[in-house]
């Protein structure tokens, strides 16, 4: 049973502004394990972005739980919050969102510099080796502003595992790359989910990355309607 | 290198231009800031030299006389009434032994005991008031510096033999080795060798003051071996209300100090360093808000970025201190160049100033110009400009950038 990476059960999110409340997430139950590859699939307004923020501790849910690798966030205040992120989770945002003023390799370092290891010759070593993993061996030091789209995004996700995530969530991480790119870029997702076991959890429209991923859950609004294993690849 | 400092100083690096203006801004305060105080300060030395120069710091006086009954008589009540004028003329007996106890004070530079009153001079028709004071043989420049502003003749005087100011002497047309008729106030009359002629800068003396030796004066107010008074110089103008605190205790005498007789100067400096407090705070206000400003600008610019630290797990308290370091580096790094320039500055005026005698045009000194506290308030200030900018940043909602 300890392959469950996350676990959520009756979570419901409701936004509200002034009298007016907006129920987004209508009770979701769903469980994740470690090295899964899934898809996270729904028309706009579903609830996707929601629900991947909610798993990302960036927002609370209105009821219901999120555990994760063992721990009820709700439990966690707000600087455990924060550093049960820094050390869990990572992200993978369509906008690539790197840091402008830092090199590739200081924007994969960034997510240890607030554990104070940043200077640490090993930390530096394992950035250097996501760089090269990602293919970007040769980019180590030009500064984000000067990466193409795709170049940026595969620095993304060098960043999103610098701290050894149990889970990363990535938020329509090829919407924003050409077809030949994207596909680059799901395929070395694909892989290091493979080699590192973490739980890769993608928001997606791409009916591409629904079929490449071990299981698709589709949301509608608000709940979930479907979570079953992919047809077209087998879970590794 | 701690986290925060590391993204602040490459926040700093990365808007070069934002960076040079902002550190230009603190800098000029700071000039502003620091010439200020070197000007005032400068300003209140020359004054309060000006003043003091020809002064002593602490003078004794002999005590007023005060009347005393002799007994009590019973069932009566006894009213005791001085008519002043009428008492015998106050002088200091025995001076020998106070000079020595104002000596041994530490704060005590020059000690000088002198014979002064008033009198008139006469030269054909012209009548003129004076005042005639006579000190020790060689003590004659202690108080005021007769020696440097000698423009004819020589200040050392012997019996019989006076030095007047070049108003005085132009006045009367006599010049040295001619001698002058004085009659003091006590109705005693002499005809004085004019041994110098000086010129010291102030008027009043150099139309009235007539210098001479002790026995002269003595002589000539009837005062035997006694003094009117003794002059006090210190190391520290500032300490003469302690200092004459102690030597009315020590001696008995009245102890007059400069500062409580020059209170209009005192108002005045005090005026003037209000004026220059008012300008510094101004100064040290534009950095505060010249700071704050850059720095909203900063987060609000990188509104995105903070969104992003925050979701790789940077707390709250790390983004505020990324942004407070910003300010303090703004602050501490600015006000440093600020307080150079400011120096070089106060350096080139007075250069630029310097009358061909030597003397400053501008009263500027350079080595008041504050430095050391102009840094503090100003790295102070830019600390405590940035932390309403820093709050903000530290609550930017990182779901709302990433949803953007």
């Amino acid at each position: 049973m300890s392959d469950v990476v996350l676990r959520v059960s009756g979570l419901t999110k409701t936004y509200r502004d002034g009298d007016v409340e907006t129920k987004v997430l209508k009770g979701i139950d769903l469980e994740f394990r470690r090295g899964e590859f899934v898809a996270l699939m729904g028309p706009s307004g579903s609830g996707k972005s929601t629900l991947l923020s909610i798993l990302g501790t960036l927002l609370k849910p209105t009821h219901g739980d999120v555990e994760l690798v063992g721990n009820q966030l709700r439990k966690l205040s707000e600087h455990e919050v924060t550093r049960f992120r820094n050390q869990h989770i990572g992200f993978v945002f369509q906008f690539h969102h790197l840091l402008p003023d830092f090199t590739a390799l200081e924007n994969v370092l960034f997510p240890s510099l607030p554990r104070r290891s940043a200077d640490t010759a090993a930390t530096r070593a394992r950035a250097v080796e996501l760089l090269h993993r990602v293919g970007l061996s040769d980019r180590i030091d030009y500064r984000a502003t000067k990466l193409s789209g795709g170049q940026k995004q595969r620095v993304a996700i060098a960043r999103a595992l610098m701290n050894t995530p149990d889970i990363v969530l990535a938020d329509e991480p090829t919407g924003n790359l050409d077809r030949e790119t994207g596909a680059l870029v799901l395929g070395l997702m694909r892989e290091l989910c493979i080699e590192s076991g973490t739980l890769f959890l993608i928001s997606t429209h791409d009916e591409t990355i629904a079929a490449q991923s071990d299981r698709i859950v589709r949301i509608v609004d608000g709940r979930v309607v479907s979570g079953e294993p992919s047809v077209a690849v087998a879970t590794p | 290198m701690p986290f925060e400092l590391t993204v602040a100083l490459r926040y700093l690096r990365s808007g070069r231009l934002q960076t040079v203006l902002i550190f230009s801004g603190v800098a000029v305060g700071i000039v502003v800031f620091t010439f200020m105080a070197a000007l005032i300060n400068g300003l209140a030395v020359s004054l309060t030299n000006n003043v003091i120069g020809n002064l002593a710091h602490v003078r004794l006086e002999p005590a007023p006389h005060v009347p005393r009954q002799l007994g009590e008589i019973a069932g009566l009540r006894t009213f005791l009434a001085v008519q002043r004028g009428n008492e015998p003329r106050a002088a200091i007996n025995g001076w020998r032994g106070f000079v020595q106890t104002a000596e041994g004070l530490p704060e005590v530079t020059k000690v000088v005991a002198s014979v002064s009153g008033s009198g008139f001079t006469q030269r054909g028709e012209k009548i003129l008031p004076i005042s005639v004071t006579g000190y020790e043989s060689g003590k004659e420049s202690e108080m005021i510096d007769l020696a440097s502003g000698i423009v004819r003749g020589t200040s050392t005087l012997g019996s019989g033999e006076i030095l007047i100011g070049v108003s005085m002497a132009d006045e009367l047309g006599v010049t040295t080795g001619q001698r002058l008729r004085i009659r003091s106030d006590r109705g005693r009359e002499r005809a004085l060798l004019i041994r110098g002629i000086f010129d010291v800068g102030n008027a009043n003396i150099n139309e009235r003051a007539v210098f001479t030796d002790m026995s002269t004066a003595q002589g000539l107010f009837d005062l035997g071996g006694a003094v009117s008074r003794i002059e006090i110089k210190l190391a520290d103008a500032f300490m003469a209300i302690a200092v004459a605190q102690r030597l009315g205790a020590l001696t008995g005498l009245d102890a007059i100090d400069w500062i409580g007789e020059n209170s209009r100067l005192q108002d005045a400096l005090r005026a003037q360093g209000s004026t220059g407090d008012v300008v510094k705070f101004f100064a040290i206000l534009l950095i505060l808000i010249a700071v704050a400003s850059q720095l909203l600008l900063s987060v609000l610019r990188r509104r995105s970025e903070i969104g992003i630290m925050r979701s790789m797990g940077v707390s709250r308290a790390s983004v505020t201190s990324i942004f407070v370091t910003q300010g303090l580096l703004i602050g501490l790094l600015g006000s440093i160049l600020g307080a150079g320039l400011g120096y070089g500055f106060a350096r080139f005026l007075v250069v630029v100033t310097r009358r061909p005698d030597g003397s400053l045009g501008l009263p500027v000194d350079p080595a008041m110009g504050q430095y050391g506290l102009a840094i503090t308030i100003a790295t102070v200030a830019a600390t405590f400009a940035a932390v309403l900018p820093a709050r903000i940043a530290s609550g930017v909602d990182p779901v709302e950038v990433i949803q953007q």
